[in-house]
């Protein structure tokens, strides 16, 4: 039996996307204009993928409150990892949707190629099908030529750093690009190594740790970073092997925004959840797959564009998949 | 990590900041005693991290304390983003003029231009129009101008 997605969505564009990401996953569409009428579609299907127009905050609490009345919160029917919103405006503009139990993955609705953004989701979607390390292998194919380094020292943070930058330098990408993805490697490898590391009871063991204090990366402290790129797309993964990582604080950290609050200084190396809210700030997709206790894959893909305005405006999405 | 390059000039102390302010990145100790007015030109900053920013605003904020008056020149878009996505940023220093980035359409060339602060306002926050050294120069403007100017706006 074919995979099937539904699309809750009476959005014209919306079908167009939906055709091109089960094109290249090779499922069934089905289409429904609101939650009302999603219930007996998600009784009677069992959809690998749902897609749900988030635009008007009404329609995903009718979603929720449908969901509930029919399944209740913890159905198997609506999961988070399966879920899809679609906003016309960015994450930054819909903190709202974040508190959603249902929140799994986001994008703002391509405004134009939509053949592209469409195919580009498949691939994502398509790479996540299958849990563990090869994300990226999956993502970028054999094109991608991934290459990984393991980081055994904290001090090594610098020069995996600096080698993304001379890496994106050689292949020609803008200096600023690739500025930017660098400052958002640097963000993850720094949360691999200083904030995923826990003790036997999950309390965070370098949370504290000056960040320049070089230490060893023994045993599952070692830190994995990948990195590709298949002509178009680059890809950066970095893994830590605690699993530490709760849905709870990503989200938080998700929907900070400083633009409208102070950002208040407080003791201890981290930085408030900066590091997430410059990382989403930039022109890249951001895919969180969590594995309670096992690992953190936090993977960085963006297209690669000859000017700094059109890599900030490309289609991308923020994903949080978690998984017991 | 950055080279912290310092001058004395009739302003006060001339301090050039160049390359990642990171976490290995002390200012107290790179800058050294500030009595004075103190003049930060930005322009080789190329990237700065979360510890950066944390480490950037400590710094700052305790000149505030201290009642120094400080400035910022030729901020580089590191800095612009940075000044963009926390409202408290600067921590009082003013923003004397900024970089903008320009790229052209036809050759791709990267290049920068320096421009006031105070010539922004005053266009109504228009991007002034600029040429790199060839002659067939195409540069546009290589950012979104609503949210590069964001951190201008009343």
């Amino acid at each position: 039996m074919s995979k099937e997605v539904l699309l809750i969505s009476d959005h014209p564009d919306d079908p167009a996307f939906l055709a091109e990401v089960a094109q290249v996953i090779g499922a069934q569409v089905q289409t429904v204009p609101d939650p009302e009428r999603a219930m007996d579609q998600l009784e009677s299907h069992n959809f690998s993928a749902i897609f749900v127009d988030v635009s008007k905050v009404s329609r995903l609490r009718n979603l929720e409150m449908e969901v509930q009345r029919r399944f209740g919160l913890l159905g198997e029917q609506v999961q988070a990892s399966r879920m899809h919103f679609i906003s016309d405006k960015p994450l930054s503009e819909k903190r709202d949707v974040i508190q959603s139990p249902f929140f799994g993955s986001f994008f703002q609705r391509p405004e134009n190629d939509v053949e592209e953004a469409g195919k580009y989701y498949g691939r994502i979607l398509s790479a996540g099908e299958e849990r563990g390390a090869n994300f990226l292998v999956r993502l970028l194919g054999a094109e991608g030529d991934v290459q990984e380094v393991s980081l055994e020292r904290s001090a090594q943070k610098q020069e995996a750093a600096e080698a993304v930058r001379n890496y994106l330098l050689q292949g020609k990408v803008p200096a600023r690009i690739a500025n930017t993805l660098t400052n958002v490697v640097d963000e993850l490898l720094m949360n691999a190594i200083y904030d995923a590391p826990g003790d036997e009871f999950g309390r965070p063991l370098y949370s504290i740790t000056s960040r320049d204090e070089d230490r060893e990366l023994l045993g599952r402290e070692t830190v994995e970073m990948k990195i590709g790129f298949d002509g178009t797309y680059l890809g950066v993964s970095v893994t830590d092997h605690f699993g530490s990582l709760d849905r709870t604080r990503l989200l938080s950290h998700v929907s900070i925004n400083y633009r409208d609050q102070e950002y208040k200084l407080r003791q201890g190396g981290a930085g408030a959840g900066l590091g997430l809210a410059s990382i989403l700030n930039t022109g890249g997709s951001l895919l969180y797959h969590c594995e309670d206790h096992r690992r953190t894959e936090a993977v960085l893909v963006s297209k690669v564009f000859e000017s700094y305005r059109d890599f900030r405006s490309q289609f991308r999405l923020f994903s949080a998949r978690f998984y017991g | 990590m950055i080279t912290v390059n310092k001058q004395q000039t009739k302003d006060g102390l001339l301090v050039e900041l160049i390359g990642a302010i990171e976490e290995n990145v002390h200012l107290e100790q790179m800058i050294g005693p500030v009595k004075g007015p103190l003049v930060v030109n930005c322009k080789g900053v190329t990237r700065i991290n979360s510890v950066g920013v944390k480490t950037w605003m400590k710094y700052f904020q305790g000149l505030k304390g201290q009642g120094i008056k400080f400035k910022f020149v030729e901020c580089s878009y590191p800095i612009i983003e940075q000044l963009n996505m926390i409202s408290n940023f600067s921590c009082g220093g003013e923003i004397e003029s900024i970089l903008l980035p320009y790229s052209c359409v036809k050759c791709q060339n990267e290049f920068v231009a320096s421009c006031t602060t105070a010539e922004l306002r005053a266009s109504g926050l228009t991007v002034p129009a600029a040429r790199c050294e060839k002659p067939d120069c195409a540069a546009q403007f290589d950012d979104d101008p609503e949210e590069y100017f964001y951190f201008l706006e009343d």
